[in-house]
């Protein structure tokens, strides 16, 4: 069947073969970012003979899970062409909360869990009345939160790390359900449900349309206030979920966790193929990049790579990623018709 | 034989899958107003980058005063060789003053330090070579597009140039303002420059051109003098079909008011409205007519619920209707189709399927049913008649004739009872208009009360029941179909006491 650009009005052809071959286009940046991610899994498994192993694959799991997750949350807010610079001290500030919550008033894990997660929505719902009510640059309004929360961490920590848990609190970040470890399991769970979200709800929907072009949704019906509020709120709430998922994985709340996450989950996004001005991301595209992160730091542990190459080769990968991925974009995007 | 200004010879332009220019040959003759027509796609606005170094020819010859040039940027084009362009959206700096914009790229200096009363006086001089009596200490952006557009010219008469290109100059002007840029031209004329003028409505054409020149795919069809120049002929050309009502008047039943605003008011940053009262009937079709600034797309905004009235009611069916947002607007059974489909139209990131469903998505059990989105976009496709051969394609690679056709679907999906049109045929084709009018025909005749705004006269005389006349925010007066006249609405629109 000729496809070659026709303008018939197609009538003959098999609409779903188009939406498959369009779909495939749509997903360039994530096969190469999944591309990438084989390469170097292919590399690392004849580098170094510890790489393959269940226990090390695991590790790279669950070292990367709390990352993900909130880079997940971090995806939808790139969608919207926003952008949230508090996830790392949002996550240390649910961390440290719901361990004083469990070790100072008793307060039972799993409850201590939620409140945690319900501590970064609140924080979330800050950012997104700032962007929304009172006119602030997502990067503005963001960066005002990771100095504040950060400042309440110390505040209410003393800067001390807050310790003495009982045992059930190490059950979220190290426990197992059979083979599995909980943070993989939780990553999943997320990465489904982020999946759906955007792609058969119109949540995820309106997020691409603002993150497209805000004026035009709005003007369509879309409460753009409303929805954009919603996903700043999901972002609090998965850097809160992944703040205290790293708190019970060394069993204290730690003051300085996340210090420099955000830019980590912010590369994992753009790698994925999110871009920053709006309208393009996906949850899988995430996952390769935060698994390529993963895979660049865990092969630097085995093959004995200076520490801080990983800073380097990380950011050159942005670099890639990003500009193959402009190039793509502005030669794809040229009309057929003029 | 005069010399040509400019001359291209045999230049072909090959764009990623589309041949834009096929060895075409075009010669511009000092002080002549030369005219590139064509429907869009045909390849008017590439020869235009390609004169102005905006892009690289293939293959081909350009020669500027007989002698060939070597590619090397629109700034060598502009200030070495004479050939100034300019834009159809002003391209100008909104936050730097009109002297600062006039002199940009060849500030007056002293050893490096910027002399603003040097560039003030050579902005000062261009300015009255154009007629335009602003403050060249004003900031552009406070200025009305007409007179963005006179100090883009005045920027390009800076460079002395040979050539001035104007690409679709009077898509935002109102008949006075056209006027005035006709003197301009004419002064261009005057001094030995050669405008080439691209533009879609042919009467301006053949009303302004020394020589038409006709490109249709890629391809020179024929240049015309004047003498031979008509609508009827420039159409033919263009299209290569004859089509003799460039527009379809309705024949349709007219019903009861279906929607009507009283007493609208409402301070705005370019026009305040004061105490407007529309009403449009089902199966009518009412114009908006008034100069650039007079608030037409304002009331329509206030109306639809884009912008809040601060006085004023409007009424559906008889009720009356509180409105604060699009969104209520449309759940009241309004619909708005922007005039900047780019700006605020399309989501170009999506898919056509999806921006035809934007205002209306189809859900089940909470999920968006994408199989019945996919439905509804290949119905509305046939139906509308968009040429695409998917409708998963990103909608950015629609022609703008098609894109619009996405924006009328999405709003014909909305199922809106009032439909407002702001400029619909703005940036289309010949072709592409008469297939949009012929629509908006179509949907009064399904009884729909259809609001048109437009710049261009002749749309709203041939396919309006009504006219509306605004005047700096207030309603001037109304015309019904007996009444209708050019002169009779531009005497509404500008006040002139007859």
């Amino acid at each position: 069947m000729s496809e070659a650009g026709t303008s018939e009005p197609g009538r003959r052809r098999i609409p779903l073969l188009d939406a498959w071959r369009d779909r495939a286009r749509a997903a360039v940046s994530q096969l190469a970012a999944a591309g990438a991610v084989i390469v170097l899994f292919g590399y690392l498994s004849f580098a170094s003979g510890a790489f393959l192993s269940a226990s090390n694959l695991f590790n790279i799991g669950v070292q990367s899970a709390v990352m993900a997750i909130i880079a997940i949350g971090m995806t939808m807010v790139v969608i919207t062409a926003g952008i949230d610079l508090s996830v790392g001290s949002v996550a240390a500030l649910s961390g440290v909360l719901g361990a004083m919550m469990v070790v100072n008033h008793g307060v039972g894990v799993p409850l201590a869990t939620v409140v945690g997660a319900a501590i970064g929505a609140i924080a979330g719902a800050v950012n997104g009345l700032l962007v929304t009510r009172a006119g602030m640059a997502p990067f503005i309004a963001t960066l005002g939160m990771l100095s504040v929360a950060r400042g309440l961490v110390y505040i209410v920590t003393g800067s001390v790390a807050v310790s003495g848990a009982p045992p059930e609190f190490m059950l979220l970040g190290q426990g197992k359900l059979g083979a599995l470890p909980i943070p993989i399991l939780a990553l999943v769970g997320v990465a489904l449900a982020g999946h759906l979200i955007l792609t058969r709800t119109r949540l995820g929907r309106y997020a691409y349309a603002m993150g497209s072009n805000v004026e035009a949704a709005w003007l369509s019906g879309i409460p753009v206030k409303r929805y954009l509020t919603i996903v700043y709120i999901i972002s609090g709430t998965l850097a809160g979920f992944g703040g205290m998922i790293a708190a019970s994985r060394v069993d204290s709340g730690q003051p300085n966790f996340g210090i420099g996450l955000e830019l980590d989950v912010i590369a994992a996004t753009v790698i994925g193929g999110a871009s920053l001005l709006g309208g393009e991301g996906k949850v899988i595209g995430t996952l390769l990049g935060a698994l390529l992160i993963a895979l660049v730091r865990n092969g630097s542990v085995l093959l004995d790579i200076n520490v801080f190459y990983q800073q380097v080769i990380i950011g050159v990968i942005i670099w890639i990623a990003v500009f193959w991925d402009r190039h793509r974009r502005r030669v794809a995007s040229e009309p057929t018709q003029a | 034989m005069v010399e040509p200004a400019v001359e291209m010879r045999e230049v072909s332009k090959r764009y990623p899958g589309v041949l834009a220019l096929d060895r075409v040959s075009v010669t511009v003759l000092p002080g002549e107003v030369h005219v590139v027509a064509g429907e869009n796609g045909a390849g008017k606005s590439t020869l235009m980058k390609l004169l102005a170094q905006v892009e690289r020819v293939d293959s081909g010859v350009v020669l500027v005063g007989g002698k060939p040039v070597e590619f090397r940027g629109p700034r060598f084009a502009a200030l070495v060789l004479g050939v100034s362009m300019v834009h159809q959206e002003p391209a100008l700096a909104p936050h730097l003053t009109v002297a600062e914009n006039l002199c940009l790229g060849r500030e007056s200096a002293r050893l490096g330090v910027l002399s603003p009363r040097a560039d003030r006086e050579r902005a000062g001089a261009l300015l009255a070579r154009v007629n335009l009596a602003v403050d060249p200490d004003r900031l552009v952006s406070t200025l009305p597009v007409a007179d963005r557009q006179r100090v883009e010219i005045a920027k390009a008469l800076g460079g002395a140039p040979r050539v001035v290109i104007m690409d679709e100059p009077t898509a935002m002007l109102t008949e006075a303002e056209i006027g005035d840029l006709f003197g301009v031209i004419a002064e261009l004329k005057a001094q030995g420059i050669a405008i080439v003028y691209i533009s879609h409505r042919l009467d301006e054409v053949a009303h302004l051109a020394d020589r038409v020149t006709v490109l249709r795919d890629g391809r020179v069809v024929q240049t015309l003098p004047s003498a031979q120049v008509s609508p009827e002929r420039l159409i033919r050309l263009m299209v290569g079909r004859d089509i003799d009502n460039l527009y379809r008047k309705p024949r349709v039943e007219i019903g009861d008011v279906v929607l009507r605003a009283e007493g609208i008011c409402r301070r705005g940053r370019v026009v305040d409205l004061l105490d407007c009262t529309v009403e449009v009937r089902a199966g009518e079709i009412v114009g908006f007519a008034g100069l650039v600034g007079a608030g037409r797309t304002e009331l329509a905004r206030a109306i639809f619920g884009a912008d809040i009235p601060d006085a004023g009611r409007v009424l559906l069916r008889g009720r009356e209707v509180h409105i604060s947002s699009p969104r209520q607007g449309i759940e009241a059974g309004l619909g708005y189709l922007t005039e900047d489909r780019q700006g605020e139209g399309l989501a170009a990131a999506l898919p056509i399927d999806q921006n035809i469903t934007l205002a209306n998505i189809p859900l089940r059990f909470g999920l968006i049913d994408l199989r019945a989105e996919r439905r509804t976009a290949l119905s509305r496709r046939d139906q509308l008649g968009i040429t695409t051969p998917s409708v998963t394609r990103p909608v950015q690679t629609l022609s703008g004739g098609n894109q619009q056709k996405v924006m009328v679907a999405r709003w014909l999906e909305t199922k809106g009872q009032v439909l407002f049109f702001d400029e619909p045929a703005r940036g289309i084709d010949v072709g592409a208009k008469a297939e949009m009018f012929d629509l908006i025909g179509r949907l009064a005749g399904e009884r729909r009360g259809i609001v048109i705004i437009s710049s261009y006269l002749p749309e709203l005389l041939t396919m309006c029941d009504r006219i509306i006349v605004l005047r700096a925010g207030r309603v001037a007066g109304e015309l019904a179909r007996e009444q209708f006249s050019e002169e009779r609405v531009m005497r509404l629109a500008t006040g002139a006491v007859v």
